[in-house]
This record gives C-alpha cells, sequence and structure tokens, in this order.
C-alpha cells in the first residue's frame, strides 16, 4: 500500500537509511522510461494572471454591437484573423490562429461560473479550488494529485514561476516551486560541486530518530537531491526557438522537463499583467503576442520530441472584462471569458460555445457565462487523466467533447 | 551535553529572536538567562539604533518591494529581537496579503500597528484591527453596509482571531457584521473612515446579549467569553514552545490571560521564563519559519552590509524567502502560513542550502535573476575567516576546531554526533573548504530547527 505524504508525516514508517540514493520513486520513473513509448498523459495549465479581456481576444468581429461597445479600444474589422465566420482572433494572434486552423488548438468561448465575483483575489481562488460558494484552501489539482497521484515522487507536478498557484495546493502531495531548473539545484558555496553535493548527501543520510523533525527534514532533503540531480540529468535543451519572454522561458522549462520524463503529470505557468483599466490597446497586444508566440514554440518543442499526444494544454483567467469599454482606453473587472485547449489529442479547429452575446448582458453590462469551468476541469480529468472528476471537483459536470 | 546557561539564552534567542550572533551571545551570556529575559520584553529600555525613516506613509506609488525590504533591514539590524519577532507573530495572526489589498502603504501601516502593539494589549490590538485600512480591504469591510451587510470580517474576527470555529452560531456572524457596517477605509488621515449612513444603529443581538452595539463592543463581548483566552493562549503557546501543546499548558496561560486582562507582555514573560519553554524536548523541536532562516543566518554571519548593497541584498533575502514558502505580507491566505513541518518542501530545502552559497559568494549556479539581483554587493556577505578567527590567519586550523567555531557562529548551533563525524571527515581530506563546511552546518537538520 502505498502512503500518502500525510500518513507518512504522521506515521514515520520509512526509515532513513545511509542508501535511500536512489528512491523507490525514482525506481518507478526509471523502469517506466525504459517501456517507451511511455502513454502517461500530461497536463499543462496556463493561467493568465489580472483578468483578460476575452472580447478583444476571441472578437465578435463583424457584431455592430461590438463597435458600438469598443468604440475606441475595438479592433478593425480588416485586422482581426478570422477563425470561424463570426470570430476572430486579437491581431498579435496570428501563430494561434494557425494552431487553430491546423486543428491542434480549440475555443472554449463564454467559461465561468454562477453569481460571479469581480475581485481578482476571490475569482482567482474560485478557478483555483473549483468552488464558487465556499472558501477552500486546497486546490484542484493538489486534490487530483492527492487522490491520483504518486505522492513520493517529488516531481509529479511542477509550478514555473515564483509563487505556487492555489490550483496545487495538496494535502498530501507538495509541488515544488521552481522558477528555473538551473534554481532547483543544488549550488556549491565552494569547490567541486560533486564533492559538496555529496557530503549534502551523507550528511543528510545519518541516523534520525524515528518520527523526529530531523529525519523528516532529511528524508525531504535527501529527496530534493535526487530529483533535482535526476532532472539535471536528464533535461534536454529545446531545438525549437523560444521568444525571449520569461512566460515563453516557462513553458520551454516545462517542454525540457516533461521531456526528461521524471514522471511529471501536471506543469503550471503564469502570464500576468492583463489588468488593462486603462490604454489596454498596447498592453494587450504584448500580452497576447506573448502567449501566442510562446504556445506556438511550445508546441513545435513538445512535437519534436514526440509528446504532441501525450500533451494537453489550456488556459484560463479568472474572468473576463467589462462589455463596453471605460473612459481611459481600457476595461473593468467582469465575468465570463473564453479558454484555449492546445494538443495532439484535442479536437481542435472548432469553437465549443456560441459567440458571446452582447445584447443579453447582465445588470452590470458583463456577459453571462455559457460554460461552467468545472465541465472543462471535469473533461480533462476524466477524459485526459482518467481521474474520477466528481472525487475530485465534488459534484458531476457534463464534459465537453474537445477532447 | 550538559545544559548550560549558555545553551538555554541560545535556545531563547532563537524563540524570542532570530538567533544570535556569537557577539551578541556573549553579551546575554555576561548579563545571564533572567536579566536577558527581561531585556527582551522591556524592549523598549533599549535604543534602538535602527532610525532608518519608513518609506514614504500612505503612498500609493510605494511598492510592497520597498515595504518588505523595509521590514527585512529592520529584523536584521534591531536590538529589540523580540519586537520583530512579535511583528511577525501578529502578521500571521491577522494575516493580510498585499496582493489582494494593493496598496503598500495600507501595508506598511498595518505592519507599523503591529509593531507598536506588539506586546501591548490585545483589545486595544483588535480594536484597531478593525479599523485598519489594510485589514478593511483585505477582507471587505468597506463592502460592508447596512442595505447589504458582508460577513467576512466579522466571520474571520471570531473563526481566526479571537474564538475558533465551534463557538459561535451563523446568527451571530450576522448580527456582527451589522455592528461593522460603515466602517471603511480611505486613504487619508489614519485611514479610517467611518460613515454613518451605511452604519446600521439598530439593535443587535450577540453572543447571548443585546444592544446597540458597534464594533468595539463587538470585540468586547467576545473578549468576555471563556474561550477567547484560550485561543490566543493556544496561539502563543505554539509560536514560543512547542507545535504540539498539552491543554494543561494552554489553560494555565490562558488564566494569565484573562488576570492581565489581555496585556500581552506579562504573558510572555512568563513564557519565556517557564519550565516548559526550556524542556529538553522542546529544544531543537520546531520548524524555523523562512523569515526566522534566512533573518537569523544573515544576522549570525553576515559581516557589516554596505548601504550601496543593501537594497540589492534586502531584495534577495526576501525572494529566498518566498523560495522557500514565505512571501513575507503576501500570505496565501487569511489562515496565515501553516508552519511547522509543511514549511520543509523539496524547493525550500534546496533553496536553504542554496543560501549558504549566496552568502559565501558561489552564485555560478545561481539562477540569473538571483544573480542580477546580487550584483549590487560587490564582496561576498559572509566571511569566513573572520569566522573562525583572525588567528588562524591561513594556517590550518584542525577540522574539529572549524566545525566547532562554526557552530559557535551559528548561535551555539548543537551538531550532532554524525554530523560532526561526516564533516570532520570531510575537513581533513585534501580540498576539504570551510565555506563547504559552513554551507552543510547551515543545511543541516538541526539548523532548520529552533
Amino acid at each position: 500500500m502505498a502512503l500518502t505524504r500525510r500518513q507518512f508525516l504522521k506515521s514515520g514508517t520509512i526509515a532513513v537509511s545511509g542508501a535511500v540514493f536512489l528512491p523507490p520513486w525514482l525506481q518507478a520513473v526509471a523502469e517506466a522510461a525504459d517501456q517507451s513509448p511511455s502513454s502517461s498523459k500530461i497536463l499543462v495549465v496556463v493561467e493568465l494572471a489580472g483578468g483578460n479581456d476575452g472580447l478583444n481576444t476571441v472578437i465578435p468581429y463583424k457584431d455592430g454591437k461590438y463597435r458600438d461597445l469598443r468604440k475606441v479600444i475595438g479592433i478593425d474589422q480588416s485586422k482581426a484573423l478570422p477563425i470561424t465566420a463570426e470570430l476572430a482572433l486579437h491581431p498579435a494572434m496570428s501563430r494561434m490562429q494557425a494552431l487553430f486552423q491546423a486543428r491542434k488548438l480549440a475555443v472554449i468561448e463564454g467559461a465561468g461560473y454562477p453569481n460571479p465575483n469581480r475581485s481578482h483575489f476571490r475569482s482567482m481562488e474560485i478557478w483555483q479550488t473549483a468552488n464558487p460558494t465556499s472558501v477552500e484552501y486546497y486546490g484542484w489539482l493538489g486534490r487530483y494529485l492527492d487522490e491520483d497521484g504518486h505522492p513520493r515522487n517529488p516531481l509529479q507536478a511542477v509550478m514555473l514561476g515564483d509563487q505556487l498557484a492555489q490550483s496545487l495546493l495538496a494535502q498530501d502531495a507538495d509541488v515544488p516551486l521552481i522558477e528555473d531548473i538551473q534554481s532547483y539545484s543544488f549550488v556549491a558555496a565552494d569547490g567541486p560541486r560533486d564533492k559538496a553535493l555529496a557530503l549534502l548527501k551523507r550528511l543528510h543520510s545519518q541516523a534520525a530518530p524515528k518520527n523526529s523533525a530531523r529525519e523528516h527534514i532529511q528524508t525531504v532533503s535527501l529527496e530534493a537531491i535526487s530529483s533535482s540531480e535526476e532532472l539535471r540529468a536528464r533535461v534536454k535543451e529545446s531545438a525549437a526557438g523560444y521568444p525571449d519572454t520569461a512566460f515563453a522561458n516557462q513553458l520551454k522549462e516545462i517542454a525540457q522537463i516533461i521531456g526528461g520524463n521524471v514522471g511529471t503529470a501536471v506543469a503550471y505557468a503564469r502570464l500576468g499583467g492583463f489588468d488593462t483599466h486603462a490604454n489596454q490597446a498596447t498592453r494587450q497586444q504584448q500580452l497576447l503576442t506573448s502567449l501566442s508566440e510562446g504556445l506556438d514554440a511550445f508546441w513545435k518543442d513538445v512535437t519534436s520530441r514526440g509528446l504532441a499526444d501525450r500533451v494537453l494544454l489550456f488556459t484560463f483567467s479568472e474572468f473576463g472584462r467589462r462589455a463596453r469599454e471605460n473612459g481611459g482606453a481600457g476595461t473593468d473587472h467582469g465575468t465570463a471569458g473564453p479558454m484555449f485547449v492546445l494538443g495532439g489529442a484535442v479536437k481542435g479547429g472548432q469553437v465549443y460555445g456560441d459567440p458571446p452575446d452582447l445584447r443579453n448582458l447582465d445588470g452590470n453590462g458583463d456577459l453571462k457565462y455559457q460554460i461552467d469551468f468545472r465541465r472543462v476541469y471535469s473533461s480533462v480529468l476524466s477524459r485526459w487523466l482518467g481521474a474520477d472528476p466528481e472525487k475530485v471537483l465534488g459534484a458531476r459536470y457534463e464534459p465537453l467533447a474537445f477532447i | 551535553m550538559m545544559d548550560t546557561s549558555e545553551k538555554k539564552i541560545a535556545h531563547l534567542l532563537r524563540r524570542a529572536g532570530f538567533g544570535a550572533s556569537r557577539d551578541q551571545l556573549d553579551y546575554y551570556v555576561s548579563k545571564g538567562l533572567a536579566a536577558t529575559v527581561t531585556e527582551l520584553v522591556d524592549y523598549q529600555q533599549t535604543p534602538n539604533p535602527f532610525d532608518k525613516p519608513q518609506p514614504t506613509p500612505l503612498g500609493k506609488e510605494l511598492r510592497p518591494q520597498d515595504v518588505r525590504s523595509w521590514w527585512i533591514e529592520r529584523m536584521l539590524y534591531t536590538t529589540r529581537p523580540l519586537e520583530e519577532k512579535m511583528t511577525l507573530f501578529w502578521h500571521n495572526h491577522f494575516a493580510t496579503a498585499v496582493s489582494k489589498v494593493r496598496n503598500a502603504g495600507y501595508i506598511l501601516q498595518q505592519n507599523q500597528l503591529f509593531r507598536k502593539h506588539a506586546l501591548g494589549n490585545f483589545r486595544t490590538l483588535l480594536k484597531q484591527v478593525s479599523r485598519d485600512p489594510a485589514m478593511v480591504v483585505w477582507l471587505d469591510n468597506n463592502r460592508n453596509r447596512k442595505a447589504s451587510p458582508n460577513e467576512n470580517y466579522a466571520r474571520e474576527l471570531m473563526e481566526l482571531f479571537t474564538l475558533g470555529i465551534g463557538h459561535y452560531t451563523e446568527q451571530d456572524v450576522k448580527q456582527a457584521a451589522r455592528a461593522f457596517t460603515g466602517w471603511f477605509a480611505a486613504p487619508r488621515g489614519d485611514g479610517f473612515h467611518f460613515l454613518p449612513r451605511a452604519h446600521d444603529f439598530g439593535q443587535k443581538t450577540f453572543l447571548g446579549r443585546q444592544g446597540a452595539f458597534d464594533g468595539d463592543d463587538i470585540v468586547d463581548i467576545i473578549l468576555e467569553q471563556e474561550q477567547a483566552p484560550k485561543f490566543l493562549a493556544r496561539k502563543l503557546v505554539k509560536f514560543f514552545i512547542t507545535d504540539d501543546p498539552s491543554e494543561a499548558l494552554i489553560t494555565m496561560f490562558a488564566a494569565l490571560i484573562r488576570e492581565n486582562d489581555y496585556e500581552i507582555k506579562p504573558v510572555v514573560e512568563r513564557i519565556l521564563r517557564s519550565e516548559a519553554f526550556y524542556a529538553p524536548e522542546h529544544r531543537y523541536a520546531k520548524v524555523k519559519s523562512p523569515a526566522e532562516y534566512v533573518i537569523g543566518s544573515a544576522r549570525m554571519l553576515c559581516g557589516p552590509i554596505p548601504s550601496a548593497a543593501m537594497p540589492a541584498v534586502t531584495r534577495t533575502l526576501g525572494t529566498f524567502m518566498r523560495q522557500m514558502g514565505q512571501d513575507l505580507l503576501n500570505p496565501p491566505n487569511v489562515k496565515g502560513w501553516d508552519g511547522g513541518r509543511t514549511w520543509i518542501t523539496t524547493s525550500a530545502m534546496l533553496s536553504r542550502a542554496n543560501l549558504a552559497a549566496a552568502f559565501l559568494g558561489g552564485r555560478r549556479g545561481l539562477s540569473a535573476g538571483r544573480r542580477r539581483s546580487l550584483q549590487g554587493a560587490q564582496a561576498p556577505l559572509v566571511d569566513v575567516e573572520a569566522l573562525l578567527g583572525s588567528s588562524n590567519g591561513g594556517a590550518a586550523a584542525a577540522p574539529a576546531e572549524i566545525v566547532g567555531r562554526l557552530g559557535s557562529a551559528m548561535g551555539a548551533m548543537d551538531i550532532s554526533a554524525g554530523a560532526r563525524t561526516v564533516l570532520n571527515e570531510y575537513l581533513a581530506s585534501s580540498g576539504g573548504s570551510a565555506r563547504v563546511a559552513l554551507q552543510m552546518l547551515m543545511a543541516s537538520a538541526e539548523f532548520q530547527l529552533s
């Protein structure tokens, strides 16, 4: 019986011996890597933080009402990049238009939840915990990892960036926050690194009282060393050229980590800065360029690594923005917005849901949601990760057909 | 190992402060344990040479990073370690995140509030916190109007700040929320703005009492509850003595809280003089928080930091804390950081081991961003030769002596027999480096513990 991390913390039944240099999780990973090709699925989540303006991302470009609402910041019909008869992408997203046309990319329109909250903080919490009605601590991916994960593999899920997403907070699983692969790695204070590292292993292999804090610190330290060294050894440079942005770098390192076959099932990256209350045009142009070029480079990289059919990526933002622009050439907090799904197994080149209905806004002048985001999570859990969505989400949600 | 006054004082300084450098420890040992406790709690008698003015108050242009760096510098140099330690305690008790408040001036003001009442009166602090603009924004009290009450503050006031779940009803939450209606924040004056027309002046029934209560009355009624001193006692005992306190210990200090009408200073003083505090099973039994680890290491090991390098150094120390799981001024939620064993994660342990490399100038392996942020600091922050004693010069000291001196410099830490053997063997081998030995001690299990 596999011990969960929580059980392990409590019982302390796993002794630290001097010979833990290849922990059991790593043996399992090594065996799995030998049986090629591996079939395990990988989920990549991309958070667009700050509330992306969905109406200027997937644009109802022929709708006269859109022009009325967006006199200053509306995208010219001639510049928008069509994906269907009624919808077009922002001009910065030519790479994503191509991915859509190649049927690798799908759009989910009007994703949201009932009684939308317009606070960044609370709405982000709702998306992260998949609970719009009460405040929860653990994230939906954390609950998935606790249910179905491999608690002794420190690399089963990874967060690239500088702050752990609440989605990944788990009771048992410990998800490392990796600013970059290089920093998830031991740095010697002096002299040859190998020698210092060997010393550190010896230090943490000393006998410690059972179930003591010392024992726990030593166990986790040895896991840290083995997982980071394994990562260093297995990571292969990316051939594809990535744009020089922090976001693209996160995606590049995700491709390197999953390409290293260390048993990673979930990876998470964040692109921030979407809170465009004023002078939206320039800022959103930059951000969507970053998104589109980053995803394109990532997709080429993943494909060249032979992982296209094992990777599924989706994007979300805590809310979309107000349908009518404000007086400062920007937009205020709104409600529902589009999500993108990318992957070899995705039924791409399609839009799930109807174009935004600008004639049927709520009392605040915001879009009404069409698709509960938990249906997207449910689809990913059941059809991609092979998990029981009800256990993770606490209720049944009808899956969508994008996988 | 023999228990000495030095060991007790070292333990006291780890828990009531951030650990002590060799010089600081010598100073306190010469005073003796009892007088050290007195100096720590009567810190207002100790001049604090840290007179760096606070960054512009209530300025919207102030960045969270400015406030964080200012606080980190304070913790590094304070001569009143318990004042900053209690500020950290209140920051976790009334956990408020700048990510939602989005006003660094408010956060600075709150941090000063915690410092001002660090060992003051809990009743006064609660009433001030209820008016604190950062808290008002954080728990949505600025949306708490007579016509549409918002229960967020009222609920957390009882659940997380004073009583704990199960000691009040949903009806009490609703009634308390009414009493706090119209208690708003505004970016002027002290930031508190009472709006009479949004306030519900009507009768309320709260925890069995009736009256036209306002927020202050609610605080007073809460503090009359038998549970309130117990709740606070548990938090303080957990913070200072043990993660897993006995009910007897809680009851004892709860009685003391009530006797002293919520004055914190006599309670903390009694904790720091208690037998339980020094009990062998409670030593090296709490995991240091990232703030304790980073600030403590720097206080023990780093020489004077040139003022030109200070912004880079404080920023880097803040980054290390964040990577270890504690983004100062940005707790994950209103419950604060869970602490204890949850601090121990694989990325945190790598980061803890790598802090030594950053201190000692081994920056090759650090990430580009970390390297960039350290460029302001020209020289290594830790002078190992100085720690080892100048008398050694370049001459090779005996391995056991090197390990002994390093342990002594690191707050007279206990080093396990096994670790001592491993380090002695390493230092005796060719190419054995005192810098690496220091890094190993910083990464050792003992040094993660307080």
